[in-house]
């Protein structure tokens, strides 16, 4: 799938850059996400537990920033495996430009290929659950960078959302719409958008 | 008493039972301790098993044993995991290709069998099975024919992609002059039987007896009860298979499949009943997939229409492996690709490609539905270039009823003498044309009216019977006065039981209440077939009226003994009620003393049914949906046993082949996923898609085969489908310049064509 769009941040860009970077505002951001470490300065690694409908995925994988232009975007690629549930890969990126000394633009481009149970039950849903849920991702993201100071991560939960339960089991108990699976990371909202899937919704 | 029971319209024996809900299918079977199993399958189409980490999920709640291939290495005495067999056409060259019953290394499609998870609940046993991490280093897919041949990635090193090349063949094609030429691409997409009732088993092992008994065989339990044995090292008769009521064969269910091993596996592992039903998903991904093919087609024809060469190159997309059935679409297709024409010279190359997807395998009309759709379509292009009615055009280049039996191409691999065997096949077209109101019609083709446009098309088609080499039967006479019949074949819900109870009826002036029919279950009989290759009736069928024969006999022999009489002179009546000068005697007296007999019907020689389809169909422009307004079937199946069965068959299976000209797609994206797993992204056809599918059964022709006179008979309706539905629409859009060239015909794929054809008008108009 191939998803491309734009948000308008009221932050300068130098704070938007900064929270992209940061493990722990992503972290906050991503529901489900058990773990989000910057390895280095272009590679993190993450875990996340989410129940789609009746996918279940446990997925871990890796993130690497490819071309870092501080402060004006990156690119990445990602790839998270969720064992016999599915898989996600792709590629996405970010540019950041000031529209005024207080807002930023950050548009975003995203391919990503699915597989296992993900393809199976959601590809006819993966395009339009991606570009709503990209919105709502950033929802989230501006709530969490515009409310400083920043808490510690994983205490502050952004309103609106609930975390997916990790051992949920015969969890296609209905959530609510946020019901997400943020693979993502480095922030970008975007890529995440590739992972997220709501099925039956 | 009337005992005309064969070509009865006898309402079908089986159907109260099951319209009370009375049936029992695997699923509804609850035995004592019986554990629950579930499937890990490979996410990724193509891809290295590093290893597969079973930790997690082995300490879930209820969880009791996981397999995977180390396991069953471990307890092989050869070490080796073992690979399903080839059923169908079975060659060396071919053993490369088969797949393990559980994954050694490697996944080669979405949907591989990675381990077996055993737990208490099904819904424990699902868990833990997404608890699984399969470590696997993806590998680039082979996701079409085309990368395949490419052949940049090899799904098997050593063998290639390329599974077999057939050839089938007849004359000189390439010296072959003619006025009228004609080339095109033709496609079939990728799809399959959907059976209503998902596959399952249920494996029973029984440690003080060393016995195995597998519920829910279907199809050809002998077949899958000799491999089962073979593969756990147990005597065949230490195996039994049980066939309970089947919701829905259509080719797919009842082969051998990873299942067939690993549930019988686990269960003697465990010492425990062990169940496997398999969801809906599992079912789109694992059950055999068929009919993807892409042919380039050329068709050579005198100024009259005469056809006098036929020559094309089809690749079939066969998935991953060269499971039971595989070779028959393959070769079907280029035996059959001329039909019931009479073309002097014929030459088909089809080649089976190796891709990472599901594996191909027969579904009704194998081969045939595809080749239809291909001949079909150069026949409709071909008579309007030249300025013939396609009525004509069929017409003139059928195979004439003095022609008789008349000879297929032949191909290669296993090389095989085929013969039509008999029939006047213009006599089903005539019928066919009157029924669907042709010259009638006529006025409407290609018309607009209303905003629709009309479109009329008609194809003719033969249907293959009676593979197997022979058929098992045997009567047991109680002394109550019923007798038991036992019989190889398996009901897959084609009305079995009361097409045998028939025959039977009939040749022993017996009412059908005292023939108790047994079937489909390896205990009754020491060796059978099945159902496959519509041959239950031929094969069976002549079985039974061969061993009732046999059994009118042996009661005439033993009533001799009775009345002190010589055999000759017993006259047998109704109800096998024997009698010589005034004395008689029944034949509960006679089976005092067991009284049973077996025997049964050879014949290598395969039946033709044959007949014609014609549809009338509109198109509506501004959204390319199709309405089929009428759809007619007739075939001459030889000797009708059952008038409303087999009528019922050629409706059930034209609404298959509508379903795959109009709906029905297994999708994959270019990384070989399957993005249709669910019943709202592969369509299938609903009461309310095809109101008017009408079908006629004639019996003109009997074979000369087979005692009964029947052809085999049930996947024929399903042939002509995709031909016609292309060449009705075709028609229905010709003022426009469409030609429909791939199936499925869904409305998105219509729309496009149409638009399609006026940019090219247009842009032929602005130069």
């Amino acid at each position: 799938m191939q998803l491309s769009s734009q948000e308008i941040i009221s932050l300068p860009q130098d704070v938007v850059w900064q929270a992209l970077n940061d493990a722990a505002v992503l972290q906050q951001c991503i529901p489900g996400c058990e773990e989000l470490i910057k390895q280095d300065d272009s590679h993190y690694t993450v875990k996340l537990v989410a129940a789609v409908g009746p996918v279940k995925m446990r997925m871990q994988g890796g993130l690497e920033i490819t071309q870092s232009d501080p402060p004006n975007g990156y690119q990445l690629q990602f790839e998270g495996k969720g064992g016999a549930a599915g898989f996600a890969k792709g590629q996405a990126s970010v540019r950041l430009t000031a529209q005024t000394p207080d807002t930023t633009l950050l548009a975003y481009e995203v391919q990503a290929q699915i597989g296992g149970k993900l393809a199976q039950v959601g590809a006819r849903l993966i395009d339009s659950v991606a570009a709503k849920n990209a919105a709502d991702f950033f929802e989230s993201f501006k709530r969490v960078v515009q409310a400083p100071p920043l808490s510690e991560a994983g205490t502050a939960q952004p309103a609106g959302t609930s975390p997916v339960d990790g051992h949920a089991n015969t969890s296609a108990a209905p959530q609510t719409r946020s019901q997400a699976v943020w693979w993502l990371v480095a922030g970008v909202s975007a890529a995440a958008a590739a992972l997220y899937f709501i099925v039956g919704g | 008493m009337n005992t005309a029971f064969i070509g009865r319209a006898q309402p079908r024996v089986e159907d109260a039972r099951l319209l009370k809900g009375q049936g029992v299918y695997v699923d509804d079977l609850h035995l004592d301790g019986m554990l629950h199993a579930a499937i890990v399958r490979s996410p990724f189409a193509h891809g290295k098993v590093l290893s597969i980490d079973t930790d997690e999920a082995s300490a879930m709640p209820g969880v009791v044993a996981i397999y995977t291939a180390d396991e069953i290495r471990s307890v092989r005495p050869d070490g080796a995991v073992p690979r399903i067999p080839i059923r169908l056409a079975p060659l060396p060259e071919l053993d490369a290709f088969r797949q393990h019953v559980i994954a050694v290394d490697r996944v080669r499609f979405v949907g591989e069998a990675l381990a077996i998870v055993v737990a208490e609940t099904a819904a424990q046993a699902e868990d833990a099975a997404d608890m699984v991490y399969a470590d696997i280093d993806a590998l680039p897919s082979v996701a079409d024919w085309r990368s395949a041949a490419e052949g940049h990635t090899a799904l098997f090193e050593a063998a290639g992609n390329v599974a077999k090349r057939y050839v089938a063949s007849k004359g000189q094609v390439e010296y072959v002059q003619g006025e009228y030429r004609r080339r095109a691409t033709l496609k079939v997409q990728r799809h399959s039987a959907l059976t209503m009732e998902t596959r399952g088993l249920v494996a029973d092992w029984d440690a003080m007896q060393q016995r195995m008994t597998v519920y829910g065989a279907a199809k050809v339990p002998y077949f899958t009860r000799d491999h089962v044995a073979d593969m756990m090292g147990l005597p065949r008769e230490r195996v039994t298979m049980i066939e309970l009521n089947v919701g829905g064969g259509f080719g797919v269910r009842g082969e051998f499949y990873s299942e067939d091993f690993l549930v019988p596996f686990a269960s003697r592992q465990l010492g425990k009943p062990v169940k496997w039903i398999e969801d809906r998903r599992e079912n789109l991904l694992s059950s055999n997939h068929s009919r993807e093919m892409e042919c380039d087609i050329e068709i050579v024809c005198a100024r009259n229409g005469r056809v006098l060469a036929l020559q094309a190159e089809v690749a079939v997309d066969a998935g991953a492996y060269m499971r039971t059935s595989a070779p028959a679409p393959s070769r079907n297709v280029a035996q059959f690709m001329s039909g019931p024409y009479d073309i002097e010279h014929v030459q088909v190359v089809s080649t089976a490609y190796l891709t990472n997807k599901t594996p191909i395998g027969t579904y009704r009309g194998p081969g045939r539905y595809e080749a239809d759709f291909f001949r079909e379509r150069m026949f409709d292009m071909a008579a309007r270039d030249l300025g013939i009615d396609p009525t004509e055009f069929r017409r003139i280049n059928l195979v004439k009823a003095h022609q008789m039996p008349y000879t297929l191409p032949s191909v290669t691999g296993p090389d095989r003498h085929e013969d039509l065997d008999s029939g006047d096949y213009q006599i089903t077209l005539d019928h066919c044309l009157r029924e669907i109101g042709w010259a009638q019609k006529q006025s409407l083709q290609g018309q607009l009216i209303d905003g629709l446009y009309h479109g009329l098309a008609v194809g003719c088609f033969i249907e293959g019977g009676a593979a197997g080499g022979k058929e098992t039967a045997r009567f047991d006479a109680h002394p109550d006065g019923m007798l038991d019949l036992y019989v190889g074949s398996a009901n897959v819900g084609q009305g079995l039981v009361t097409i045998l109870t028939q025959i039977a009826a009939e040749t022993l002036a017996m009412p059908l209440s005292r023939i108790r029919v047994h079937h489909g279950s390896t205990t009754h009989l020491a060796e059978g077939f099945g159902s496959f290759h519509s041959r239950s009736t031929v094969m069976g069928g002549s079985a039974v009226l061969t061993v009732a024969e046999q059994l009118k006999a042996l009661v005439r022999a033993r009533a001799a003994r009775h009345l002190a009489c010589a055999e000759e002179a017993v006259s047998v009546g109704d109800e096998l009620v024997c009698s010589y000068e005034g004395r008689t005697v029944t034949l509960a007296e006679l089976a005092k003393e067991p009284l049973s007999v077996t025997g049964e019907f050879p014949s290598h020689v395969h039946t033709y049914s044959y007949g014609a389809a014609a549809a009338h169909v509109t198109v509506d422009p501004r959204t390319g949906r199709v309405s089929v307004l009428d759809y007619f079937t007739v075939e001459d199946v030889g000797r009708i046993i059952n008038p409303l069965t087999a009528t019922g068959q050629l409706v059930g299976a034209s609404a298959q082949g509508l379903g795959g000209a109009l709906l029905e797609h297994i999708a994959y994206d270019s990384d070989g996923q399957l993005i249709t797993a669910t019943l709202a992204d592969y369509l299938l056809p609903t009461a309310t898609d095809f109101p008017v599918l009408r079908a006629h059964v004639l019996e003109n022709s009997p074979s000369p085969h087979n005692p009964l006179g029947a052809k085999g008979a049930g996947e024929g309706g399903t042939v002509p489908a995709g031909g016609v539905i292309a060449n009705a629409i075709s028609a229905a859009l010709s003022s426009l310049g469409v030609e429909a060239l791939a199936l499925p015909l869904t409305p998105p794929a219509v729309w496009q064509l149409i638009q399609h054809a006026q940019q090219q008008t247009s842009s032929c108009s602005g130069t």
